[in-house]
C-alpha cells in the first residue's frame, strides 16, 4: 500500500523537539521569509512552543514536518489551519527551509502529498492558501498542482516598506494533479 | 456602512477594510460598491451551508477610495 504521507521526493512526519535548531535557523534567515507573513526575529523560546503546539497532531493541529524520502533529512513544513469541519475547508501553509532543496521538485512535491492527506485522510472539500502577488515562482507551483487563482486582495499585507497584493488561491477535492 | 468606513479610516487609521459576502445577496454587494468597496475575488464552495456548497465574494476598500 502506498503510504498517505510519502510522495515522490518528500515524506510528512510529526515534529520533534530536536528540530528546534533547524526551523530556528530557517525562520531566521530573510531569504526564507521574504514570502512569508513572518517579520519578527524568532527566539529559541518561540520555536520550542511552536513544536511543543504542534505536538498534538490532530484535526485542529495538522501540521507536520517535511523530510527527504532519500536521506529522511528535514527539510521544511506545512500544516492547515483554520480547519472547518462545517465548511469542510482549510488553509495551507508551507515553507521548505532548506535552500539546497529550492528549485528541484520538493515543494511541489510536499504541496501533493499535504493536500492529498487533506482530502483523502482528513475529508477536507476545499484547501485555500494566500501567496504575496509577487512570488511568481510559488503561484506557478500552486497552479501546476491545480490550485485556481480565486482573487487578489489590494495592498493586503505591509513588509519591506510597501503595502503589497496578496493572491487567494483554492483547490477543490478532484482538482488535485500529479502530472 | 458610511459611518464605520469613515470610523475606520479616519479614527482607526486602517489601510483596508474587507468582507466576504454571498453572491446571491445583490442588494448588499450593491450596497457596498455604493460605499466604495471593490470586488476583488470570488472563493469557490467555500462555505457549506443549507445542504449545499457556496462561494463567497470578496470585496475590500482602501483609504482613499472614499466616495
Amino acid at each position: 500500500m502506498e503510504s498517505p504521507l510519502e510522495g515522490r521526493l518528500v515524506r510528512l512526519r510529526a515534529r520533534e523537539p530536536e528540530d528546534e535548531p533547524l526551523l530556528h535557523r530557517w525562520f531566521n534567515d530573510p531569504q526564507v521569509t521574504q514570502h512569508l507573513s513572518l517579520r519578527y526575529p524568532l527566539s529559541h523560546a518561540q520555536e520550542k512552543d511552536f513544536i511543543q503546539g504542534s505536538a498534538r497532531i490532530g484535526y485542529n493541529s495538522a501540521t507536520f514536518g517535511v523530510e527527504t524520502i532519500a536521506g529522511s533529512q528535514l527539510i521544511g513544513g506545512v500544516g492547515f489551519e483554520s480547519v472547518s469541519p462545517e465548511n469542510r475547508s482549510a488553509v495551507l501553509g508551507i515553507a521548505i527551509g532548506d535552500k539546497e532543496f529550492w528549485n528541484s521538485g520538493y515543494g511541489t512535491d510536499a504541496m501533493r502529498v499535504i493536500c492529498r492527506f487533506g482530502f483523502q485522510m482528513m475529508n477536507l472539500h476545499r484547501i485555500e492558501l494566500e501567496v504575496f502577488a509577487d512570488n511568481a515562482r510559488a503561484v506557478h507551483v500552486y497552479e501546476k498542482v491545480g490550485f485556481h487563482m480565486e482573487g487578489t486582495r489590494r495592498r493586503a499585507i505591509f513588509k519591506f516598506g510597501r503595502y503589497q497584493d496578496l493572491h487567494v488561491m483554492g483547490l477543490l477535492e478532484e482538482e488535485l494533479r500529479w502530472d | 456602512m458610511r459611518v464605520v468606513r469613515r470610523f475606520g479610516f479616519e479614527m482607526m487609521n486602517l489601510n483596508r477594510i474587507h468582507l466576504d459576502v454571498f453572491p446571491e445577496n445583490e442588494r448588499a454587494i450593491r450596497c457596498y460598491e455604493k460605499v466604495g468597496f471593490a470586488i476583488e475575488g470570488r472563493t469557490r464552495e467555500a462555505i457549506f451551508k443549507h445542504g449545499g456548497y457556496h462561494d463567497l465574494i470578496l470585496m475590500s476598500v482602501l483609504v482613499g477610495e472614499l466616495k
